[in-house]
């Protein structure tokens, strides 16, 4: 799927669809949290996230994840080569 | 010799493993003594021999990582290492394990830094003991082909469901041409058919999340008892892939092996390339009269505890050669072999502790002479001995050289 870049101008031109959704257990007002939110209205549902150690660590806590794309936990510092992974092999 | 054997190095007959597997994706990281797989399979991607996927990673680290991810969309993967590039993925092949994603890693044994050196010993594998990796160790260069894709099998197995690590010696195997008979790609196929996953597909349009944090100790208690059962599943799955295998190939491969272990009063146990030493030495020392056998271990993880007692129960006397050595302990599969024989009646009178072949270090004929001496000694004895560090006089004075001229070259005198 073709991916377009957008610029918004103002905060009206944001998409109203939701890809993370609340009851994570990130602390209440989380900067990370909100750009995650804002960066998913742009890449939508079909994404895999790979995410490093840190405090996003919590976002997925089984049973449960926030998010409607797929979601892959690595350890610190291999998160590009966590999403090189499944980029090279989903292209194989 | 059969006229459809090649001359081949145990590198080229790993390569070959991966190839004959179909594997879809190589991430890959060089590192001697491994670096001719990786170079091989690189050019049988490069020249359509091998439908794969082949990209270089910056670090083992990031390679141990695209692999687990790649395995987890469904895809076959190989790759390889050694030694210190075993360690730098250290804490990604616990979290590959924890994946449960089926894929197989070969490492070629190298003595591990510092000091720093090239040939070979079993404290790199060894290390990675309780990563959750199923762990095959292969004597020659035919079993490094024929193990891979019983790996393959064994991890794919939906009991099993873990990658698994085949291990050869950088140096006696890696750079040493054995004759191979390379197994027919359509019988391979029949061995090993298309890696079809009905529990992975890791893909963006159907969300999953994997390695997601658990909270609380028995949530994640639960998972590490599921990666230890399921390792346990190996064994039986390795012999059903190993009746599998000789009934397709005529090969059979077992847990452990052993050798002239029929009236053997004491056994020595080994594993790898320098088994092949101790059967000649088995040889050499029943020309003498000694009654004695060699256990060979195949398969270290999961611990073969059942075929180890059957082997060994009734024995007089066991000593273990470990090439490897945990400082301040001793030998590593020592420990494990005593700790399985404990409860056991019938259990050998004496064990024995042998360190040896450290960096690759030769083991000679008298060396193993007395082994044997040794460990029969101790059986009738009823006490064990170790662990004792092999080194030949030889040795210390050629070491004492070196020291002489360290010396002399610092002081100039």
């Amino acid at each position: 799927m073709a991916w377009e870049p957008h610029i918004f101008k103002d905060l009206h031109q944001i998409p109203r669809e939701e890809h993370v959704f609340p009851g994570t257990p990130l602390c209440a007002g989380c900067g990370g949290l909100e750009s995650l939110r804002l960066a998913s209205k742009v890449l939508g549902s079909s994404v895999v996230y790979v995410n490093a150690a840190g405090c996003f660590t919590n976002l997925a806590s089984f049973p449960f994840t926030p998010l409607d794309a797929s979601w892959l936990y690595t350890t610190m510092g291999s998160a590009p080569a966590g999403a090189q992974g499944v980029r090279d092999a989903l292209m194989c | 010799m059969d006229q459809k054997k090649q001359m081949m190095t145990g590198n080229l007959a790993a390569a070959w493993g991966a190839r004959l597997a179909e594997v879809d994706y190589v991430p890959a990281f060089p590192i001697t003594p491994q670096t001719e797989i990786v170079e091989t399979l690189s050019q049988w991607c490069g020249n359509g021999a091998l439908n794969a996927r082949f990209v270089t990673l910056d670090s083992e680290h990031s390679m141990m990582t695209a692999a687990g991810a790649a395995a987890a969309t469904g895809a076959r993967v190989f790759t390889a290492t050694s030694s210190q590039g075993l360690l730098q993925a250290f804490e990604v092949l616990y979290t590959v394990a924890g994946w449960r994603v089926p894929f197989v890693l070969v490492n070629v044994s190298r003595a591990l830094a510092s000091p720093i050196t090239l040939e070979p010993d079993h404290n790199d594998v060894l290390a990675a003991r309780d990563s959750g990796f199923v762990q095959i160790h292969a004597e020659t260069c035919q079993e490094v082909v024929d193990s891979i894709l019983m790996a393959y099998r064994i991890a794919e197995d939906q009991l099993v469901c873990l990658p698994v690590v085949v291990n050869l010696d950088g140096f006696y195997l890696s750079f040493t041409r054995e004759p191979v008979l390379v197994p027919d790609p359509e019988q391979a196929k029949l061995f090993l058919p298309a890696f079809r996953p009905a529990h992975l597909g890791f893909k963006a349009s159907a969300p999953h999340a994997l390695g997601t944090a658990v909270l609380g100790g028995s949530t994640y208690s639960y998972f590490r008892h599921q990666i230890h059962l399921a390792s346990m599943n190996a064994l039986d799955v390795h012999q059903e892939a190993s009746a599998e295998f000789e009934r397709l190939f005529g090969r059979r491969y077992d847990v452990v092996e052993g050798y002239r272990l029929e009236d053997a009063e004491d056994v020595l146990i080994m594993a790898n390339a320098f088994a092949s030493k101790g059967k000649a030495a088995v040889d050499a020392a029943r020309e003498e009269g000694r009654r004695v056998g060699l256990l060979r271990l195949r398969m270290i993880r999961p611990w073969p505890a059942d075929a180890i007692r059957r082997a060994l129960l009734g024995r007089r006397a066991v000593a273990v050669l470990d090439q490897n050595l945990s400082p301040g302990q001793g030998g590593i599969l020592f420990q494990e072999i005593a700790a399985c024989l404990y409860h056991e009646a019938l259990r050998p009178r004496a064990l024995c502790s042998f360190i040896g072949g450290l960096g690759g270090k030769n083991i000679s004929e008298g060396e193993f002479r007395a082994i044997f001496e040794q460990t029969a000694e101790a059986g009738v004895r009823g006490t064990g001995v170790g662990p004792v560090l092999l080194y030949t006089e030889a040795e210390h004075r050629e070491m004492e050289q070196l020291q002489f001229l360290a010396h002399d070259l610092k002081t100039g005198r």
